[in-house]
């Protein structure tokens, strides 16, 4: 469009600088042209605009579409899978619209159960939702089937499927990547991580040190006390924190074994003649040694204590028994959790270090022994009770424990919670509405039971002002209730 | 009736409504719900000691509530019609009550009233001629204008002070050319950091100088009108409302909604089934008032359009309108090269730059140079407007095999506007 180009450049200039030449436009034009230059009852200005009007009209009239052969795209490969249904599909669309992930999530999770695949029409906005949210991507790669795979190949935001290993993302990821990754492996292949972590150690710095190291906590083992005693003197204190952090929580390394030499001598069985001196019974006898190894205060364990009622010494000795694993006190005394747990439960102020040691080395055999009424809870305990078990305990100590309990049934992880923890839960939260809003009910409608939908009325707190605000949120809540069970309908 | 929940989500004025509506989607809500032929209406339970009586002209798409919301439709009325679009056996059939049947009734009387409306010929023809006048000496002013304009070049347009366009602008209100004045403001909001703003301001020019040099010089009876429209005269709807239009089945393809000063105007593109004609339904409303018609893309309306008087009749008005029983099969254009050629006709006797919809059959995403283009089944491409959003949405359903698009635009540049699926048309909202 030679001819356009000629026009608009006369535009720019104007017709006082630069006059349009018939010699510039398409021989079509030449004849209403030359009618129009030759007609002198109207000025330069206006005979200009004529033939742009003209131009113009040539230019729309004449636009034919573009013939290209060949210009083609590969199809889309026909699907493996089936589609989930109408209802399904209506389920999916109603949730993107409440922008509510852990729905979403769990559609998601329904969906890779059953097999099946979101329709086309959906894709694009799934796609844009697994680039915001990464812990969504493995599911929504499932349900794409090939037409999402194909898709993806047109935009490079949703290419995050496109074969990036976990090695390449190790090696060339940002940092938050990096740890992710390091911890997925470490739950798959402990030792390759371990590996991996080895090898690039030298070249990262102190701050990426201390955030890498955390990724070993998962499955932490003998296997890497070796090489995280040889990091234990690193310049960087925070290395050194975090690799002491997990030095203490390996039974075999060092540490352990030289607070259990202090222990062993510490705590020991005595011999004890019972009532009126008939016969004898067994009971510990706890002194710490007159001269204690300094080295131990140089990793963690404090010399003095900050409460009067307790002296320096049981400080030192709480301290060391918290980590000290449960099963060394079986062998050490030949004796079984429940006959141990009966002799500390003697000295009250070192028993809760016991349980925290249960806790720290994850001992489900000890974890049961401290859900009687102590009066004292354990957060660390309350996952390796049995589901049952573990319920029944929430609920009824939930009035003493509330604070700690939210934490504990809402972590990652958690499977749904049964009715009568779904009650206890929702009753209290009810009753604090500034501090559960309905964002806190969002987050976590995965763990909420779709029979709670029934029981919202039951769960009006009893101050009446609350009752408003509560209203509203029981409303939000039993939205989204609803959309779970559809979700739980359309895959049966 | 077809109506899908979808469709009736497109009809909420706001993401809020829609939420809402589709909260108050459920059977339970509903203390009572019927419909028949004409309308739908149920009795909701709100917060209110008396549920709120919630009604739907279903001719019309009208709504009314007694609930207080000032949102048009309300929240009621969009979860009644979900409710109904999911669900319509659960309606049941009968004689609709008191406060339903007022309603209708006196939404027949205001119509009829409208028609009946007594007119004073002679001060009409008065209050024309002055207007005529008016617009006379500014289109008169307009052309200086452009012509100072044109001699001093364009180089300079876009360092111009923002009063050169304004100035103009309330000139051409105030000569009661709003067309006119539109189009200068046009021209003011051009984006002068864009590759091409030349060709787009020259085309405005253009477009302001043939309506005056087309009004001045007395066209044809046809393309008359059409100058007269472009300048801003307004067509009675009473005078259209009188003649016979044309009867059809008629598919909503697309609606653009645009925010003007504090009016809202409303753009529908329609395609009749039978006739193949396409048109314009135009709609306004001043300070988020309700729209006359609810037209929802993709429903097929049996309806009575009247075009507006044009060299290339493609405004129109909807006379009357029931949703369609039953929808025939629906054919489009294949190829691109005629799309070509009835543009050049278009073009050949309305010499404006008018983006036409167009519904294609069979055609194809491609990429070349970058960009995305519509093929068709001879390989002949139109470029897809980069504003289009959609092409993903486009792209999924299609998986690269043809399909049938409806498409708007002009000069080899076109925006789908939905994509007809079977018996389904899914609009490709932007």
């Amino acid at each position: 469009m030679q001819f356009w180009n000629h026009i608009i450049q006369t535009a720019m200039l104007g017709t006082d600088k630069k006059q349009i030449a018939i010699s510039e436009l398409p021989e079509a034009m030449a004849n209403a042209t030359t009618i129009i230059t030759g007609n002198t009852a109207i000025d330069k200005e206006e005979q200009f605009l004529q033939i742009a009007s003209l131009a113009a009209n040539y230019r729309q009239s004449g636009a034919q579409p573009l013939h290209k052969e060949g210009i083609t795209i590969e199809l889309a490969p026909p699907e493996e899978k089936p589609y989930c249904s109408n209802r399904a599909s209506g389920v999916l669309k109603d949730i993107l619209d409440e922008d509510s992930n852990p729905l979403l999530a769990l559609w998601l999770e329904h969906c890779v159960s059953a097999g099946q695949l979101t329709t086309p029409l959906l894709l694009p906005l799934l796609l844009d939702k697994a680039t915001q949210h990464k812990t969504l991507r493995t599911n929504v790669e499932q349900c794409m089937g090939k037409r999402g795979e194909w898709l993806c190949g047109f935009n490079k935001n949703w290419q995050f499927s496109a074969a990036e290993t976990d090695e390449e993302r190790w090696q060339t990821g940002k940092p938050d990547q990096r740890r992710q990754v390091l911890q997925q492996l470490r739950n798959t292949n402990p030792a390759l991580a371990r590996e991996w972590l080895q090898q690039t150690w030298a070249q990262e710095n102190a701050n990426s040190k201390a955030e890498l190291i955390k990724a070993l906590e998962v499955n932490l083992g003998a296997e890497d006390v070796e090489w995280l005693e040889s990091i234990s003197t690193e310049k960087s204190q925070k290395v050194k924190e975090e690799t002491l952090n997990l030095l203490r929580q390996i039974p075999s390394s060092t540490i352990i074994q030289q607070y259990w030499q202090i222990v062993q001598q510490a705590v020991t069985l005595k011999k004890e003649s019972a009532f009126l001196g008939l016969g004898s019974k067994t009971a510990l006898s706890i002194q710490l040694p007159a001269v204690v190894d300094d080295k131990i205060f140089k990793t963690g364990i404090e010399k003095l204590s900050n409460d009067k009622a307790v002296s320096d010494e049981d400080f030192i000795l709480y301290q060391l028994i918290s980590f000290i694993p449960p099963d060394f006190w079986e062998t050490h005394f030949n004796e079984t959790p429940t006959v141990i747990y009966q002799l500390f439960s003697k000295h009250e102020n070192l028993l809760p270090a016991l349980g925290e040691a249960a806790g720290r080395f994850k001992n489900r055999t000890w974890a049961p022994l401290f859900t009687g009424n102590t009066g004292r809870h354990y957060l660390s305990l309350l996952q390796l009770l049995p589901a049952k078990v573990r319920d029944a305990y929430v609920v009824k100590h939930f009035d003493d424990m509330q604070e700690m309990v939210i934490p504990f049934i809402t972590q990652d992880n958690m499977p749904e919670w049964s009715m009568p923890v779904a009650m206890a839960a929702i009753i209290y939260t009810a009753s604090e509405p500034s501090q559960f809003t309905r964002s806190f009910y969002s987050k976590n409608i995965h763990l909420i039971p779709v029979q709670m939908a029934a029981e919202l009325a039951n769960c009006t707190p009893a101050d009446p002002y609350k009752h408003y605000t509560w209203r509203s949120t029981s409303e939000y809540l039993l939205k989204l209730l609803r959309l779970k069970e559809r979700i739980i309908q359309s895959f049966s | 009736m077809q109506l899908t929940e979808e469709q009736v989500l497109a009809l909420a004025p706001d993401d809020s409504s829609r939420k809402a509506g589709r909260e108050l989607s459920g059977p339970s809500k509903w203390v009572t719900k019927g419909a028949n032929e004409q309308a739908l209406w149920g009795e909701c339970q709100g917060s209110g000691s008396k549920p709120y009586q919630t009604q739907v002209d279903l001719n019309g798409m009208a709504f009314k509530c007694s609930c207080p919301s000032r949102k048009f439709p309300c929240k009621h009325g969009i979860g009644l019609l979900i409710l109904y679009a999911r669900q319509p056996a659960d309606f049941t059939t009968t004689e609709p009550p008191a406060w339903v049947s007022e309603w209708l009734g006196k939404r027949e009387e205001k119509d009829t009233k409208k028609k009946e409306k007594p007119t004073n010929e002679a001060a009409q023809v008065k209050r024309q001629q002055a207007r005529e006048q008016s617009v006379e000496d500014g289109l008169a002013e307009l052309l200086l204008w452009i012509k100072d304009i044109v001699r001093n070049g364009l180089i300079g347009i876009p360092e111009k002070d923002p009063s050169f366009f304004i100035n103009m602008t309330r000139r051409m209100v105030d000569a009661k050319a709003p067309g006119l004045a539109g189009l200068v403001k046009t021209a003011s909001n051009l984006n002068f950091y864009r590759e091409g703003w030349q060709t787009e301001f020259t085309d405005l020019l253009v477009r302001m100088y043939l309506l005056i040099a087309g009004y001045t010089n007395k066209q044809s009876p046809a393309l008359l009108e059409d100058l007269r429209s472009g300048i801003g005269f307004t067509q009675s709807q009473d005078e259209l409302r009188e003649q016979k239009g044309i009867t059809d089945i008629w598919l909503v393809l697309g609606k653009q909604t645009e925010e003007e000063d504090s009016l809202t105007v409303e753009r529908n593109w329609l395609y009749g089934i039978n006739s193949k004609k396409y048109a314009l339904v135009l709609q306004f409303s001043a300070m988020s008032q309700a729209m006359p018609l609810n037209l929802i893309p993709g429903f097929f309306l049996q309806a009575e359009l009247v075009y507006y008087p044009s060299a290339q009749p493609l405004r129109a008005l909807i006379k009357s309108q029931v949703v369609a029983a039953t929808i025939p099969p629906v054919s489009g254009i294949s190829s691109w090269q005629e799309v070509a050629e009835l543009e050049t006709a278009y073009n050949s006797v309305l010499p404006f730059n008018t983006a036409r919809p167009f519904l294609m059959q069979q055609v194809r995403p491609v990429q070349y140079e970058g960009s995305w283009w519509l093929a068709d089944s001879s390989n002949r491409l139109v470029k897809v407007k980069e504003s289009f959003t959609g092409i993903y949405r486009l792209m999924a359903i299609s998986g690269g095999k043809p399909l049938d698009l409806a498409v708007l635009g002009s000069e080899n540049n076109y925006e789908p506007l939905g994509i007809l699926w079977g018996n389904q048309y899914i609009f490709l909202s932007n």
